[in-house]
């Protein structure tokens, strides 16, 4: 999973790295949704935003998940 | 589908109401990041007053997980039912649907609810609960989607030779709703949707449509919130249209030239266009790398295809080298250059990203080789920001990994002017990618909107 702020500049030959990142265990297929009402504090009490995602699976070893990840900027 | 620059400008906002709840979110969030007035001493006093909190650890933390009971993937988008635009609720409800058979220890769609910490019985944020957790015979890679009022919950089945579409009571299913173990992260007792009676007033479903010989497992429903309408499209290139999903009576229409033929070849999901610059188009992409459109103003309905890729112009529904065009973001052909294959099943998998619907309407030549550079070409749905950037997973021209690209754009694309390289844990450099979503924030950052895409790790590449 990916985070980039907008406004980057990077080249072709050169790409800036993006502000954030994990690895979600087998990979993540579904489509993201994320929601940034957050007056319900989560967790941390520091976040900005939910995410929403479902991953995948590999037959036989693990099985996919669907997840609730908060963001903190 | 409208936006507020480019040609249409404000115009089609108000016609569709996703795309207004979002201007209406992005304005929340334009709003909550205005500086505080200079004269406003009391609020200024109370935040001094306040205990100030922690120092942000700009990181992502998992709140809760469950798991499927089964092997088959997550793949389509989650649905998300919020009961207040503005404000989260515990009441909301999210709706996964998962891609393998049901069983009583593996449901093939999940609602849960509570989401958030201090919810009922979610007070440390990783217990949510479990609304319900639905097994039909067959699960999907498409997604599921909510009526208007979050009512109804409409899901298409995949089964190897037909496709079911279920409009789910989310409300009437309350016995025997299925149990999630937290501490052995195991399900028990997963709910069968009940097939009798159908359409009464304490029915599980409202209705239930059988598409016999009808296959489809990538194509996700569209829901027409002004018109009721539900449109899908399947293996063979036919788009479905069924009528008055609100009521039990619902059908699929076909009269007018329904179902629709867009080629022979595998649909993702369609989109309702309504902007200004074109009212009424359904538009959809194949996985023969066209771009078809049907002008819902004029019967019979008939698909109109667009150039491929570019370069040349189709001769279904005669449409001409000028005028508007309805071109594709992603041309399957070359979307997995250079990304290992495994078979037919798993390159539908990757092309079923594509499912969410996404329109590109415009004036004048399409760009992609320019755009792209490389040959890896556009993936997946592009997504548009409020500043007329338009953000594109790719390649770059001269290596294999994977970027994300902005796009500027004013009523016609110009060259990238900004790229950024995905990570992922996996060794490969060329990956498939998730579509991009955006990220509104109230942050006081200086680019405070953000995107997000996700990769799968290497074990699920090969």
């Amino acid at each position: 999973m990916n985070r980039a702020v907008s406004g980057f500049a990077g080249t072709d030959a050169s790409p800036l790295s993006v502000a954030s990142f994990f690895a979600a265990p087998t990979g993540v297929a579904s489509g993201i949704v994320i929601d940034n009402r957050t007056n319900f504090q989560i967790t941390t009490g520091l976040s900005t935003a939910n995410i929403y995602y479902g991953t995948k699976g590999v037959a036989g070893t693990t099985q996919s998940r669907i997840v609730q990840l908060n963001q903190e900027f | 589908m409208a936006t507020r620059f480019g040609p249409d400008l404000d115009a089609g906002v108000s016609s569709d109401w996703r795309t207004y709840n979002k201007h209406v979110r992005r304005e929340q969030a334009r709003a909550a990041r205005m500086p505080a007035p200079v004269l406003d001493w009391f609020t200024s006093l109370m935040n001094r007053l306040k205990p100030q909190a922690a120092p942000v650890s700009n990181g992502p933390h998992l709140d809760w997980f469950l798991n499927t009971g089964g092997y088959g993937s997550v793949a389509g988008y989650p649905a998300k039912y919020s009961f207040d635009i503005s404000s989260a609720n515990c009441a909301d409800v999210i709706y996964f649907t998962v891609d393998q058979a049901g069983s009583s220890s593996s449901p093939n769609v999940i609602a849960i609810t509570n989401p958030y910490s201090t919810c009922p019985g979610n007070s440390t944020g990783t217990t949510p609960t479990v609304k319900w957790a639905l097994r039909m015979t067959s699960g999907t890679a498409t997604s599921a989607v909510p009526s208007l009022d979050g009512t109804v919950l409409y899901v298409l089945e995949s089964r190897a030779a037909s496709t079911i579409l279920h409009a789910i009571n989310v409300n009437k299913i309350t016995t025997n709703t299925g149990t999630y173990n937290f501490v052995t992260n195991v399900w028990s007792n997963v709910h069968t949707l009940s097939t009798s009676p159908i359409g009464t007033a304490t029915s599980e479903q409202l209705f239930q449509l059988t598409f016999a010989g009808t296959v489809n497992d990538v194509s996700s429903p569209y829901l027409d919130y002004n018109t009721g309408d539900l449109y899908f499209g399947d293996a063979g290139g036919k788009l479905h249209r069924v009528r008055n999903t609100n009521l039990k009576t619902a059908a699929e229409s076909f009269s007018n030239g329904f179902p629709v033929s867009c080629g022979t070849s595998q649909l993702t999901s369609a989109v309702l266009a309504s902007s200004a610059t074109a009212g009424n188009q359904l538009v959809v992409s194949s996985a023969n790398g066209f771009l078809y459109r049907v002008d819902m103003t004029t019967t019979p309905y008939v698909s109109i295809r667009a150039a491929q890729g570019g370069t040349g112009v189709g001769a279904e529904g005669g449409l001409t080298a000028t005028g508007h065009r309805y071109h594709q973001r992603q041309d399957h052909r070359r979307v997995w250059q250079g990304v290992p294959r495994s078979g037919q099943r798993d390159r539908r998998r990757r092309s079923a990203v594509h499912r969410r619907p996404v329109a590109d309407i415009r004036r004048g030549p399409w760009r992609e080789r320019r755009v792209c550079g490389h040959d890896a070409g556009v993936r997946r749905s592009v997504l548009v920001d409020e500043h007329g950037n338009a953000y594109v997973t790719g390649g770059p021209a001269g290596g294999g990994n994977t970027y994300l690209i902005k796009i500027p754009y004013n009523g016609d694309f110009s060259a990238p002017s900004g790229y950024a390289e995905l990570h992922h844990s996996g060794a490969a450099t060329a990956v498939q990618t998730t579509a991009v979503t955006e990220f509104l924030t109230a942050s006081s950052q200086a680019n405070p909107t953000s995107f997000s895409s996700a990769r799968p790790a290497a074990p699920i590449r090969s």
